[in-house]
């Protein structure tokens, strides 16, 4: 009986230290979203979304940073999702068992925790020194590359889920491999697969360090790819360490119109995938 | 216990029955559909899961494969349509001819062959399509249809396999809606509906419920009318029903192979007599 008294006790003090632990990390949470909420609100208005970044001191929103990113993350996830996707099908289908595969599965894990920043100095090296000037092209690669590893390791997980069964019944038909690959085991893993595009776009959202060496910023609405770009991470950091009040405020919007996004993105991410697992 | 006895007589010339049976063999035995040769497989451990087979599958008949597990039943099954070939390493020795064709050999198109040797598996593997999109894949694969003549295809498949009154209504549902058995039966459905001739089944009932696994062996006597069907089952009664040759297996070897009536009433191998009456396996 003493023992079990023992067991007792040891099991309320480590349940404590777990609460206590979960505790401190919520409050912290909670201290973030509420600052941004309360900060965050007061900045939003229809003119955030009509007006470009203004100079101290006068009256604008964050038009052209709103566009800049969603240019940019565009062209990055319409370019990195179709090499991700195939990329992970040949490593996680093709590639079995083979060294080169091995490796290749490897250094792409190695990427996807890369910290962005190398990203960033990469492509200011291997485009923006060449070129001679930052880009939103260059912007969008930087995006991509870090877009690029998150699908490629989310197609393989969700193919290495799918059963070899359905591999084994597609072929046992007469389905040529490629045919039973796109008809049936893509089918199979499709929401997976879609939820890994979306996290990758929810990722690159947020994404600074990579844009400063890249894109830069630009004060004034652009459409031009070859040119600068404003863009909503840059701007926000840019306005936040001013010492001007309008321009904090302006960051703070922008800060929550990020963080919402991303919450959308993670929402939806995780309606497809249960909707997925429903079927 | 040793092999002290050589490997058993493998040409069926069926023994005269000697004990009323349930089953009614034709008088005319069909001819032989498959033949497998001195068939040997290794794992890529080099383990020898087969040790020499030889045998015969008829026509139109249903042959039954028993055996404690482990006894190579299945592998045996996944060489006739080289389902095998899908994991590299594997080595097969020996002949499998179909039709008197070797489809062992190297220049054998795996797909072609597969779409003439359809295989029913353990768990039921409907495609994530729907119900009609399931039955037509196999068929568009080496046809075209238009679409009146493909609906006849999928509606004949499905009654085929006793599932149309069941999905008659839901053809555009999803197949993983449907219940286990129904599921069995929709995986045999899309077999069928290519044609094959000959029909493997891999313990298609283990996984089901009784009634379920009623239906199934129905559906497998009506559609031994068809094809050359091979079925690997653990349930010794399952393949006394339903099957008209037997071949029992044990680590690898065929022990014993022969009329279903002879194999569980007069077998002639005391392993075989130890295994179907329940004293191992």
């Amino acid at each position: 009986m003493s023992s079990y008294a023992a067991r007792r006790t040891r099991n309320s003090v480590a349940m404590l230290l777990a609460i206590v632990a979960a505790v401190i990390g919520l409050v912290f949470l909670f201290l973030i979203l509420a600052t941004l909420l309360v900060k965050g609100f007061t900045a939003i208005s229809p003119q955030m979304f009509l007006e470009n970044t203004p100079p101290p001191g006068e009256d604008g929103g964050l038009l052209n940073a709103i566009v800049g990113s969603l240019a940019m993350t565009v062209i990055a996830i319409v370019v990195a999702t179709p090499v991700g996707i195939l990329a992970g099908t040949f490593l996680s289908e093709y590639s079995r068992g083979h060294w080169l595969g091995e490796a290749a599965k490897f250094v792409n894990d190695i990427l996807l925790s890369a910290p962005s920043i190398i990203i960033g100095l990469f492509v200011y090296t291997v485009v923006v020194v060449p070129v001679g000037h930052f880009s939103a092209w260059a912007g969008a690669a930087s995006l991509g590359l870090i877009a690029l590893p998150v699908i490629n390791r989310t197609t393989q997980d969700m193919l290495g889920l799918v059963p070899n069964a359905l591999r084994e019944a597609a072929a046992a038909l007469g389905a040529p491999r490629w045919k039973s690959m796109v008809s049936v085991i893509y089918r199979a893993a499709m929401s997976g697969i879609l939820t890994g595009v979306l996290l990758a776009i929810a990722r690159v959202t947020g994404e600074t360090a990579p844009l400063l060496f890249t894109a830069l910023n630009n004060q004034f609405f652009s459409t031009d790819l070859g040119a600068p770009m404003a863009n909503l991470p840059v701007v926000i950091f840019q306005f936040a360490t001013s010492p001007y009040d309008d321009w904090q405020k302006l960051a703070w919007g922008g800060a929550l119109l990020i963080t919402v996004a991303i919450l959308a993105l993670n929402i939806v991410a995780r309606w497809v995938a249960g909707r997925g697992n429903q079927r | 216990m040793t092999m002290d006895m050589p490997t058993i007589p493998t040409h069926a010339a069926p023994v005269p029955n000697p004990v009323a049976s349930t089953f009614v063999p034709n008088s005319e035995p069909h001819p032989v559909k498959v033949e497998v040769k001195d068939l040997r497989f290794f794992y890529a451990n080099g383990f020898e899961a087969l040790k020499g087979i030889n045998l015969e599958l008829r026509d139109k008949t249903v042959t039954a494969f028993i055996g404690p597990s482990g006894c190579g039943k299945s592998t045996l099954l996944r060489i006739l349509n080289r389902i095998y070939d899908l994991y590299p390493g594997q080595k097969v020795t020996g002949e499998v001819l179909l039709d008197g064709r070797n489809i062992l050999s190297r220049s054998e198109d795996l797909n072609l062959l597969r779409s003439k040797v359809g295989m029913v598996f353990q768990k039921p593997t409907p495609f994530p399509m729907s119900i009609y999109d399931n039955i037509a894949f196999g068929i568009r694969l080496y046809e075209k249809l238009g679409k009146s003549e493909m609906d006849g295809r999928v509606e004949a498949a499905l009654r085929k396999a006793a599932l149309w009154t069941e999905v008659k209504d839901k053809l555009h549902q999803s197949g993983l809606g449907l219940s286990g058995g129904q599921q069995q039966r929709l995986c045999i459905a899309r077999a069928v509906a290519v044609r094959p001739e000959v029909l493997l089944l891999d313990e298609p009932a283990s996984a089901l419920d009784p009634i379920s696994t009623a239906k199934i062996e129905e559906l497998i006597e009506e559609l031994s009318a068809e094809f050359c069907i091979a079925i690997v089952t653990h349930n010794m009664q399952q393949a006394a029903r339903a099957s008209e040759y037997t071949a029992f297996m044990y680590l690898g070897e065929l022990v014993e192979f022969g009329r279903t009536e002879t194999i569980f009433t007069a077998p002639t191998q005391k392993r075989t007599h130890d295994y179907i009456t329940g004293r191992f396996g």
